[in-house]
């Protein structure tokens, strides 16, 4: 779904002594069929951001498009309840939202919500299940029961089963270890790659995962984007990235580090890893 | 959606009534709620009312916060003088209807009932807007010192009483968290009959409770680890200073409990 934000303002606690701006006349632009990623420090507005896409929150001002959909401040809440059937959600700690009694049945909870019988919304459950590697076996057992990682893919599971068309994601592999992360983000990719209408949103502040798999960045700093585009664009401008309190990929990195010891013209702006290896190869090769 | 809650919600800020120490506070809000009911004068209730407003004006707390918050409170407030309004009979009429008539004692009680609540409910308020909740724990934990010796657990007590506090906030954000997690899977809290509204919030309340006994567990394992123990050879880092204010308020207040017991044994 294409995604586009007008002059979106967000205000948290409006009229309280606590009052404090999420976003401040924010634009951005997110192309139909894309995985992007949102970048950011802590504080930057990018969860806020994401919330905007199914109008969990709506915009204090301006409005943002999501496909058919538009959202603006006075936008009801009806309107919006088809909207999220098409936009799915991975919180932080998605396994923070697990209640029913069997594993089945809480993946089953939102096809249910959205309208599809009990036999139909199993079936979409056990098929979200199987993607995401839980075993039959599990099915039935509590999802109290379960490890941490399970727990999560249950959660994840119970997102994908309402068939969304735009997955967002806000820091799905927090708390997990590398290779718990590595397996997750492989999972969603598989997810975008089986059919070519669907799209991606993934907030992260881990350089390396933009790096790996969005074909966009959206780069936020204090409530607004400040630089937005394709990896390399983005990752070409690594001054504006550090104002913002980011980085470029390790990747990158480690190619400007060879770069600048070797004193050899190496282009260091490969940051997928297998580019990453033959820049290096190449850089042997010249060596010997 | 729970932008608007005032009680419980501490406010910075640095006037008077911040200023002052907590015992002082929770001393002057007992005398006001025990003495403002002790006589139903007119005269008594306008005095207490000046108190009520000069404190709420000496705490300087955002004026439209304060309403917004008032909002749920003022349907109480409405509801009890409407009660006492039908239902209290005495003095010269002043509505005659087929359905209910109105006298003007009913008009009076409703008033000053109202007016008391809504008294109530501001100094309640007050405290807690304009007290840090360590501060309130240790007011409250000197307070109900003398009572130790009858051998309750003050200090116990005043622990559970922070932790409390302190994990209302976290508890709201918790919930506000799954609220919208449950949300984006298409729960609908706002459509049907009464019982399916009350079911759409079993997929809040469970995780929230598996949250909390966790929260707790993860606690009270973080204090043991570090050797946390109660009672009389804990010193404070905190001490709390009773200053000139303090008793310039309490002076006040004690006053106003002399000139109600006045008023309800002379006039």
């Amino acid at each position: 779904m294409q995604i586009k934000a007008d002059n979106v303002t967000y205000t948290y606690m409006r009229g309280t002594p606590f009052e404090k701006n999420g976003l401040t006349a924010l634009q951005a632009e997110i192309p139909e069929n894309s995985y992007t990623a949102v970048i950011g420090h802590t504080g930057s507005g990018k969860s806020t951001f994401v919330q905007l896409l199914n109008g969990l929150l709506k915009p204090t001002a301006g409005s943002i498009q999501v496909g058919d959909w538009m959202i603006a401040s006075d936008t009801k809440q009806k309107q919006l309840y088809d909207l999220r059937r098409q936009v799915g959600m991975v919180f932080q700690y998605p396994e923070h939202q697990l209640f029913h009694e069997t594993v089945i049945e809480d993946v089953a909870y939102g096809p249910i919500n959205f309208g599809l019988s009990k036999k139909a919304a199993l079936q979409k459950a056990e098929e979200a299940l199987s993607m995401v590697g839980i075993s039959e076996r599990l099915f039935d057992r509590s999802p109290f029961d379960l490890s941490g990682g399970q727990m999560r893919r249950v959660a994840i599971a119970g997102v994908l089963a309402n068939d969304p068309c735009l997955l967002v994601l806000d820091e799905p592999t927090a708390g997990l270890d590398p290779q718990g992360q590595q397996e997750i983000m492989s999972l969603f990719e598989r997810w975008y790659q089986a059919d070519d209408r669907r799209s991606v949103v993934l907030v992260t502040h881990r350089m390396e995962d933009a790096a790996a798999y969005s074909d966009q960045i959206v780069v936020m700093d204090h409530g607004t984007v400040k630089l937005a585009g394709t990896p390399y664009e983005v990752f070409s401008q690594q001054e504006l990235l550090t104002q913002s309190g980011l980085d470029v990929p390790e990747t990158v990195r480690l190619l400007q580090k060879l770069a600048a010891a070797s004193h050899e013209p190496i282009d260091a702006l490969k940051f997928h890893l297998r580019e990453t290896v033959d820049e290096i190869i190449s850089f042997l090769g010249k060596e010997s | 959606m729970l932008d608007h809650i005032i009680i419980g919600r501490y406010i910075p800020g640095n006037s008077y009534i911040h200023q002052m120490d907590p015992r002082a506070k929770l001393n002057c809000i007992m005398i006001f709620m025990v003495f403002i009911f002790v006589s139903k004068h007119p005269a008594v209730t306008a005095i207490a009312f000046v108190l009520a407003a000069a404190a709420f004006i000496l705490a300087k707390i955002p004026f439209r916060f304060y309403l917004k918050g008032m909002k749920v409170i003022a349907i109480i407030i409405f509801f009890t003088f409407c009660l006492h309004l039908f239902m209290t009979e005495g003095g010269p009429v002043l509505l005659q209807t087929p359905v209910t008539t109105i006298y003007l004692g009913g008009l009076t009680e409703g008033l000053i009932v109202a007016l008391r609540l809504l008294m109530l409910v501001t100094m309640a308020s007050l405290i807690t807007l304009t007290t840090t909740p360590v501060d309130l724990t240790d007011g409250l934990e000197a307070l109900l010192k003398p009572f130790q010796k009858l051998g309750l657990p003050t200090h116990e007590l005043a622990l559970m009483m922070s932790i409390a506090l302190r994990f209302i906030p976290t508890l709201l954000e918790e919930a506000v968290k799954i609220y919208k997690a449950q949300m984006a899977r298409g729960a609908n809290f706002t459509e049907g009959s009464l019982l399916k509204r009350i079911k759409a919030f079993i997929p809040i309340l469970v995780p929230l409770f598996v949250q909390s006994f966790r929260r707790a567990e993860d606690l009270a394992t973080a204090m043991e680890a570090r050797g946390y123990e109660g009672g009389d050879s804990r010193t404070k880092y905190r001490l709390l200073r009773w200053k000139r204010r303090d008793t310039a308020a309490v002076a006040v207040f004690a006053a106003f409990a002399v000139l109600t017991v006045c008023v309800r044994l002379f006039l």
